[in-house]
C-alpha cells in the first residue's frame, strides 16, 4: 500500500480506499453539473480532516480545473464568531492568502489556481453578493494585494471601494431597526449566488470542517447551500464529531443534527462516519500504516497494535510515532523497521491522551511554556502574542515555533499572516486540536487565569483599534481571567460585529450574556453605562429577530431608558428614545409615540456636534410628523415631514439611510404624499410619492426604496387607479421579500389584496388581504385602520355585511388612530345600507364621517363621506343637505378634477342639480 | 351605532400556584380585549409562571385576535412568563404556524398535555 503525505502531523496517509471513493464519485457527480453534500463525521482523531485533505490531493491530481475554499469551525469562541467557517472560505476564494488554512487542505497548487479564477470572482463579487462586502468580507481583506492589482487592472477597483464604503457605513447604523432587518436571507442568497457563480468559472470543492463548533447562522448557511447547489459544479463537505454534535448545545439540541437528518431524508445517505468502520477497515488502517514503511515487523506486532489502537487514526499515527522515538522501534541494517529491545507492550500509553502526554513532555520547558501560552489563546494562535506574554522577543518566538515547533517537532503548522487592518501578525495552528485541550488542560485553574489575563491585554495592545475584530476572542479571555466589566464590553463589541453579518441570534446570545456579566459588577456609573449599551442593543436587535411584537423589544428599551434617566439621559439616549418611539408608533400606541418624540427634540438640542444633532432633527422631525399623521394631526404633521424636507441635504446626508436605517427625506416625502392627499392636493400628493421613489432609487437603499414603493402603490389606491396599484405593490412585495422587511411584507399583501379585490376577484383579494393582516398583526404592528378598512371594503364588495360591519367596527374600537377614521365610519355606512332598516344610521355615521373629516381638515375624506351622503340621499330622501355638503367640498378642490372621487362627486352633482351648481357652473 | 360588546366568555382555572388555564368560550376579536385582559389581570399575577390558553371552545378569532395574542405575550413576557396554548383548530394552527406565533407561544393538542409539558419544563428562564 502506498504511502501518502498529509497525515494527521502532515506525515503518513493510508488507506480509506472505499472512503476516498465516496468521494471521488461525489466529485465526478458534481463535475458533471450535479452539485453533491457529503459528511464526514468521526470522534476527534479519527482522521476526518486528513481524509479531506488527500481526497483534495487525489482530486487535483485528477482535475487542472478544480479548486478548494476551506472554513474552520473554532473551538474558542465557538458559536460567538458568525459565519467564521464561510468567512475564510470566501476571503480564500477572493484572494486573501492571509491565515490560510494548510491543516485543511490548502496548497500552492490551490493558490495557483485560485489566482486563474481571481478576476472573476472580482466581478461575481460586484454583480450578485455586494451585501457581502464590507460586512460579511472586510474590504481589508479582500482580494489581497494581487486581487487588489487585478481589479484596479480591469477597472473594477472604484466601484469596489464605493460599495465597500456603503456596506461599512450600513455596519457603522447598524443600530437602527431597518439597516438590522438586512436579513440573513439576503446573505444566504447572495453567498448562494456567488457560489453558484464562482462554480461555472471553475468547479468547486467547499469544505468546512469542525462544523460542531460552527455558529447556527453557519449551519444554517450550510443547509441553504446544500439545497441549492443541486445544478452546479460545487462538491459541499462538512466535517463533524458526532459525539460533540450527539452532545447538544447549551442543553438542547445541536444545530447541527437536524441539518444532517434533513439532508440525509434528501439526498440520502450523505454521511461518511469513521466511528461506524468495520473491524476490518480499522485493521487495514494499521496494517497499511505499518506496511507505508519497510519493515520486517511480525504478524503478532500487527495484532498488538490494532488491539491497543482499535485504529484509531491519530491515536496509531502517535503510538508508532513514540515507539521509534522510544527505541521499541528500530531499523535493522537494511533500513526495514523490526521490534527494538526495549519495547513493552505494558510500557506504552492506553489512550491517544497518553501518547500525546509524551510528546508534549519530551519537548524542553521554553518550549512547552511557549505552547502553553499558545494553547490559552487557542487553537489557532499569534506567534506576537505568545511572545509578549513570555516576555520575548518576536523573532524568537516566531523561530521558535516555525522551526523548532513546526518543522522539527510537528506540533503546529504555519498559517502565514494575518491581516487585521494595518496590523499584521503571524498565526499558527496546533496540529490537532487534541494536542491545544492537552496543554489547556495541563495548566493550573490559576495559571490559567493569569494568562488570560495577559492573553487578552496583549492582544488589545496589539490590535488596538482593530481590536473589534476579535472581539469574541477578547470577551472570552476577559470573562476566564475573572474581569467581568472588560468581558460584558468586548461581548457587546462582539454583538455589534455579529448584526453587522445580520447574525441576529448570534448578537442576541453575546448581549444576553453580557446582561449576565455586567449583572456581577458593583452597582455604580461604569455598571449602568454598560448596561445601558447592552440593552439598548439587545432592544434593537430583537426587533429584527422577532419584529416589534418582541416582548425583549419592549422591556430593553423599558430598562435601557430607566438606565438613561439615572445617567442623566446622555446624547445616547435619543437613540433609545428612537427605539421606544417607533415602538410605540406601530404599536398603534400614538399618544404615547407623541410624547416621547416631542422630548426628542429637548434631547437633540444638546448635541454638541451639529453635523450629528441635524443627523437626529431630520430623524426625529419624520417621527413626530408620522405620528401626528397617524392622529389625525395634519398641521402638525405638514410641519415636521417638511422640516426634515428642508433641512436634508442629499449631498450631506445621503449616508444616513445606511446610518439610520431608512433615509428620512424618503420617508418625509412618502408620508407627505398621503398628507398633500388628505388635504385635497391629489396631484401634489403623487408627484411626493413619486419624488420619494427616484431618491431611494437613486440612494439604492433598499429599506427606503420598499417604503416608497409602498407609498406610491398606497396613493394609487387612494386615487382607485388599482391597476397601477396592484403594480407597485407587486414591486413593493418583491423589495420587501428581497430585504426581509416582514410588516412591509404584509403591508404590501394588503394593498395587492384591495386591488385584486377591486378589480373584479373580490373572493381572491379577500383571501390576501386576510393572510397578509394576520402577518402584519403577528409582527406586533398596531396601525391597523387602513388595513381594516380595505378588508371591510372587501367584504363589501361580496355583499357579506355582518363580517365586513365586524372588521371595520373592529378597528374603530382598538385604534388610536384618527387620520382614517372619517373612512372607517364611511365604509362603515356602505356596509350597513346593503342590509334593510339602518338607513338613519348610515346617514348619521356619514354625517359623522363628514363633520370629523372637515374638523381635521383632510378634505379628500370629506369628500367621499358627502359623495355617499348625496349617494344615499338620492335614492332616500334621508339627508336633504347633502349636496350642498358635497358642493362645499368639491369646491375646495383646485387640482385633480379627474380623478375618480371628483369625478364620482361632480357627476352626482350635476345629476342632483343640473346646471343650478356655482361650484360646477365655475369650471 | 356600533356596540363593540364581546361575544366571548374567559373562564380562569388555577391548576397550582404556578399555572392558570385561561378557557376561551366563544369569537377572539379586538373586543376581546378587556375580558381578556381583565382575566389575565385577576388570576395571572405574581407567582404564576404559565399560563395556557384553552381555545378548545373558541368559535371565531380576527386578525385582531391575533393582535390581542402579541399585546398579551408582551404582559406576559414582562412578568416573566410563559405562555402557551391549546385546543387549536387546524385552520387556527395553521395561522399560528403561518405567523410563526408558534415560535413564541407553544402549542398543544389538550390543556392537559400543555399543564404536563410546564411540569417537565420547570420555570421559565429570567433574561
Amino acid at each position: 500500500m502506498a504511502a501518502r503525505e498529509n497525515g494527521v502531523d502532515g506525515g503518513t496517509f493510508v488507506s480509506r480506499e472505499q472512503e476516498l471513493a465516496i468521494l471521488q464519485q461525489r466529485l465526478e457527480a458534481a463535475l458533471s453539473g450535479k452539485g453533491q453534500v457529503c459528511f464526514v463525521a468521526g470522534q476527534a482523531g479519527s482522521g476526518k480532516t486528513a481524509l479531506v485533505r488527500h481526497f483534495v490531493d487525489q482530486a487535483f491530481a485528477r482535475h487542472d480545473d478544480v479548486v478548494l475554499a476551506v472554513g474552520t469551525g473554532n473551538a474558542q469562541t465557538g458559536a460567538g464568531d458568525p459565519f467564521l467557517p464561510f468567512r475564510e472560505a470566501l476571503a480564500m476564494l477572493t484572494g486573501d492568502t492571509s491565515g490560510r488554512g494548510k491543516a485543511a487542505g490548502d496548497s500552492p497548487e490551490n493558490t495557483r489556481r485560485l489566482r486563474t479564477v481571481l478576476v472573476r470572482s472580482v466581478e461575481v463579487m460586484v454583480e450578485v453578493a455586494p451585501d457581502l462586502l464590507g460586512v460579511f468580507l472586510p474590504f481589508g481583506k479582500l482580494f489581497g494585494e494581487f486581487g487588489k492589482a487585478i481589479a484596479d487592472k480591469a477597472g473594477w477597483l472604484d466601484r469596489l471601494e464605493g460599495l465597500a464604503k456603503k456596506k461599512e457605513l450600513a455596519a457603522a447604523g447598524a443600530g437602527s431597526q431597518a439597516a438590522l432587518q438586512a436579513e440573513q436571507a439576503r446573505i444566504f442568497e447572495q453567498f448562494t449566488r456567488f457560489v453558484q457563480e464562482m462554480s461555472a468559472a471553475a468547479p468547486l470543492i467547499l469544505f468546512l470542517d469542525d462544523l460542531q463548533w460552527a455558529d447556527s447562522a453557519s449551519i444554517n448557511l450550510f443547509f441553504h447551500l446544500a439545497r441549492h447547489v443541486e445544478e452546479h459544479r460545487v462538491l459541499l463537505i462538512g466535517s463533524y464529531r458526532a459525539n460533540d454534535v450527539a452532545l447538544g448545545r447549551d442543553g438542547g439540541r445541536h444545530p447541527l443534527e437536524p441539518v444532517v437528518n434533513e439532508l440525509t431524508r434528501y439526498y440520502g445517505d450523505v454521511t461518511i462516519d469513521l466511528d461506524a468502520l468495520p473491524v476490518k477497515a480499522n485493521r487495514r488502517f494499521v496494517t497499511a500504516l505499518l506496511d507505508a514503511e519497510p519493515n520486517c515487523l511480525g504478524e503478532d506486532f500487527y495484532e498488538a497494535l490494532f488491539s491497543r489502537t482499535g485504529g484509531h487514526a491519530l491515536f496509531t499515527v502517535e503510538l508508532l510515532r513514540a515507539m521509534k522515538e522510544r527505541g521499541s522501534l528500530v531499523r535493522d541494517r537494511d533500513g526495514c523497521w523490526v521490534e527494538g529491545p526495549r519495547l513493552d507492550w505494558n510500557a506504552l500509553p492506553a489512550r491517544v491522551e497518553g501518547v500525546i502526554e509524551e510528546r508534549i513532555e519530551r519537548l524542553g520547558e521554553e518550549l512547552k511554556e511557549l505552547l502553553q501560552v499558545a494553547s490559552v489563546e487557542g487553537e489557532q494562535f499569534t506567534a506576537e502574542v505568545v511572545a509578549r506574554v513570555q516576555g520575548l522577543p518576536e523573532r524568537q518566538a516566531i523561530r521558535r515555533f516555525s522551526h523548532d515547533l513546526d518543522r522539527q517537532h510537528r506540533l503546529v503548522n504555519d498559517h502565514g499572516l494575518a491581516r487585521w487592518g494595518p496590523v499584521h501578525l503571524s498565526l499558527y495552528r496546533f496540529v490537532h486540536n487534541l494536542f491545544q485541550h492537552y496543554l489547556y488542560q495541563s495548566l493550573s485553574a490559576a495559571e490559567r487565569m493569569y494568562l488570560h489575563r495577559d492573553v487578552g491585554r496583549e492582544m488589545e495592545a496589539l490590535l488596538g483599534d482593530q481590536a473589534e475584530e476579535v472581539a469574541a476572542q477578547l470577551a472570552r479571555h476577559f470573562e476566564e481571567a475573572g474581569v467581568p466589566g472588560r468581558a460584558a464590553f468586548y461581548r457587546l463589541k462582539a454583538a455589534n460585529r455579529a448584526r453587522r453579518m445580520s447574525a441576529h441570534q448570534e448578537a442576541v446570545g453575546h448581549l444576553t450574556h453580557g446582561l449576565e456579566l455586567a449583572n456581577t459588577l458593583p452597582p455604580g456609573p461604569e455598571r449602568m453605562q454598560l448596561e445601558f449599551g447592552l440593552q439598548t442593543a439587545l432592544g434593537t436587535v430583537l426587533i429584527s429577530v422577532h419584529g416589534y411584537a418582541s416582548p425583549g423589544v419592549d422591556r430593553a428599551f423599558l430598562r435601557a431608558r430607566e438606565l438613561a434617566r439615572a445617567l442623566g439621559d446622555p446624547p445616547e439616549a435619543l437613540h433609545v428614545l428612537l427605539g421606544q418611539v417607533m415602538f410605540y408608533l406601530m404599536r398603534g400606541q400614538t399618544d404615547q409615540a407623541w410624547q416621547e418624540g416631542e422630548h426628542l427634540l429637548e434631547l437633540a438640542e444638546r448635541v454638541e456636534n451639529a453635523e450629528h444633532a441635524t443627523a437626529y432633527r431630520l430623524t426625529i422631525h419624520v417621527m413626530l410628523g408620522v405620528t401626528a399623521l397617524f392622529r389625525g394631526d395634519y398641521p402638525h404633521a405638514q410641519t415636521h415631514l417638511e422640516a426634515t424636507v428642508s433641512l436634508y441635504d442629499v449631498d450631506r446626508h445621503r449616508d444616513l439611510a445606511y446610518q439610520q436605517g431608512q433615509d428620512p427625506a424618503v420617508a418625509a416625502h412618502a408620508f407627505l404624499s398621503r398628507l398633500l392627499w388628505l388635504r385635497g392636493h391629489p396631484e401634489q400628493a403623487l408627484a411626493r410619492a413619486k419624488q420619494a421613489v427616484t431618491l431611494a432609487a437613486a440612494l439604492e437603499h433598499p429599506y427606503s426604496m420598499t417604503l416608497a414603493s409602498l407609498h406610491l402603490a398606497t396613493l394609487y389606491s387612494y386615487l382607485r387607479r388599482w391597476p397601477e396599484c396592484q403594480a407597485e405593490a407587486s414591486r413593493a412585495l418583491r423589495l420587501a421579500r428581497d430585504g426581509g422587511f416582514k410588516m412591509w411584507e404584509a403591508n404590501a399583501g394588503i394593498l395587492s389584496g384591495a386591488s385584486v379585490a377591486n378589480l373584479g376577484r373580490p373572493e381572491e383579494g379577500l383571501d390576501e388581504i386576510v393572510r397578509s393582516l394576520f402577518l402584519w398583526e403577528a409582527t406586533g404592528a398596531g396601525l391597523v385602520a387602513f388595513g381594516a378598512t380595505n378588508l371591510a371594503t372587501a367584504y363589501c364588495l361580496l355583499g357579506r355585511r355582518k363580517e365586513g360591519l365586524r372588521a371595520i367596527d373592529e378597528s374603530l374600537y382598538r385604534s388610536q388612530e384618527k387620520w382614517w377614521e372619517p373612512e372607517q365610519l364611511r365604509v362603515r355606512a356602505e356596509l350597513l345600507l346593503l342590509g334593510p332598516g339602518d338607513e338613519a344610521e348610515a346617514a348619521a355615521t356619514l354625517r359623522r364621517a363628514h363633520d370629523l373629516a372637515r374638523e381635521q381638515g383632510a378634505t379628500a375624506l370629506a369628500l367621499r363621506a358627502a359623495t355617499s351622503l348625496v349617494a344615499l340621499h338620492e335614492g332616500r330622501g334621508l339627508a336633504p343637505d347633502a349636496v350642498d355638503l358635497l358642493a362645499a367640498s368639491y369646491a375646495d378642490f383646485r387640482e385633480g378634477l379627474n380623478t375618480a372621487d371628483l369625478v364620482a362627486a361632480r357627476r352626482l352633482l350635476e345629476t342632483s342639480s343640473p346646471g343650478s351648481n356655482p361650484v360646477l357652473s365655475v369650471e | 351605532m356600533a356596540s363593540f360588546e364581546a361575544d366571548v366568555k374567559i373562564n380562569v382555572c388555577k391548576v397550582d400556584d404556578a399555572t392558570c388555564i385561561l378557557d376561551i368560550d366563544g369569537e377572539l376579536t379586538a373586543f376581546a380585549e378587556d375580558k381578556l385582559m381583565g382575566a389575565y389581570n385577576d388570576a395571572c399575577g405574581t407567582p404564576v409562571q404559565n399560563v395556557i390558553l384553552n381555545f378548545e371552545r373558541l368559535e371565531y378569532m380576527s386578525s385582531s385576535g391575533i393582535g390581542l395574542l402579541v399585546t398579551l405575550l408582551i404582559r406576559a413576557q414582562r412578568q416573566q412568563q410563559r405562555l402557551l396554548a391549546s385546543g387549536l383548530s387546524d385552520h387556527y394552527r395553521h395561522i399560528f404556524e403561518l405567523t410563526r406565533l408558534d415560535e413564541a407561544i407553544a402549542l398543544y393538542p389538550t390543556d392537559q398535555e400543555a399543564v404536563a409539558a410546564v411540569a417537565a419544563l420547570g420555570s421559565p428562564a429570567r433574561v
